[in-house]
């Protein structure tokens, strides 16, 4: 807020208060050097070597979570070049999606997502855009399955 | 004193700062509880217009704190926004700053304190007339048995 606004009630004035008192308390932490903190914390009762090894062991943990993270991120990506490239073919006619759409709800791995997907429409009050988009998850369902 | 080391922000909140939350997705009142909908945003005001004649009262003759409340009131927050449009030394800002949110926390528990005890007479109360509403009933089945 900049002082254009209208002005503040008291519980307003409240909710900034408590706001710019804990913005303060940020800014004096941020001002003290290293040692400064240690004797902060120390005067009141803290213990600054124990607070450290826990900080280490969080960012530890932290960083750790983002390697793994990181994998996650790289299959994604391969992922994504893999369903790209198998949207790239030329669309198939309706009567081949409906055959396709066909041997998929006998497939027992694809029966349940079949189902799903055809609950509010069925495959006849389908596009055919909508019907290629569908063909095409399920074959990317299936190549999941084999990967 | 700096209250982030104080654990501030994990304990539980004040009465206050329950009834100064910012209401969050406001829906239109359902005409069934209309009148307590009222009758709860007469209640922030009062209490709203309570905090801010409090802690007026309470930085009565520090004129810098005056001046960081009237600031504050029209939406400056920063110090450095506060030291310009007031003409104060931005330390001086710093100084006031920290005695107005000594008050205001002061005030916020007092007045806190003073809802939570008068909600917990208004139970009691509640209870007792519960209470001997039951034991007057049970008295008349009684004498009802006995003649």
């Amino acid at each position: 807020m900049t002082g254009t606004g209208p002005k503040r009630d008291g519980a307003a004035l409240y909710r900034a208060l408590q706001e710019q008192e804990a913005l303060d308390d940020l800014d004096e932490i941020e001002a003290m050097s290293d040692q400064q903190l240690d004797q902060y914390i120390t005067a009141n009762g803290g213990d600054p070597k124990a607070i450290r090894a826990r900080g280490k062991a969080h960012a530890a943990a932290m960083l750790a979570r983002g390697t793994a993270n990181q994998a996650t991120l790289e299959r994604l990506e391969a992922f994504r070049a893999q369903a790209a490239a198998h949207r790239s073919g030329p669309p198939l006619p309706r009567v081949a999606l409906l055959a396709q759409l066909e041997t998929a709800r006998q497939d027992p791995r694809f029966a349940a997502p079949v189902a799903m997907l055809f609950q509010k429409k069925t495959a006849e009050a389908c596009t055919d855009a909508e019907l290629q988009a569908l063909v095409d998850s399920i074959e990317l369902l299936a190549k999941l399955e084999e990967s | 004193m700096i209250s982030l080391a104080s654990n501030d922000w994990s304990r539980k909140r004040t009465a206050l700062e329950v009834l100064f939350a910012p209401e969050e997705g406001e829906e239109a009142p359902d005409t069934e509880h209309e009148e307590d909908a009222i009758e709860d945003v007469l209640d922030r005001r009062r209490v709203a217009a309570r905090f801010r004649a409090g802690l007026d009262e309470l930085i009565a003759g520090d004129e810098d704190a005056a001046v960081v409340v009237a600031e504050m009131t029209e939406g400056r927050d920063t110090p450095a926004a506060i030291a310009k449009a007031s003409g104060l030394p931005l330390a001086r800002v710093l100084d006031a700053r920290r005695r107005v949110f000594y008050q205001a926390k002061a005030l916020a528990k007092q007045m806190g304190d003073a809802i939570d005890a008068a909600d917990d007479a208004r139970l009691g109360d509640a209870e007792s007339t519960e209470r001997t509403e039951e034991r007057t009933e049970e008295r008349t089945e009684e004498e009802e048995v006995e003649s």
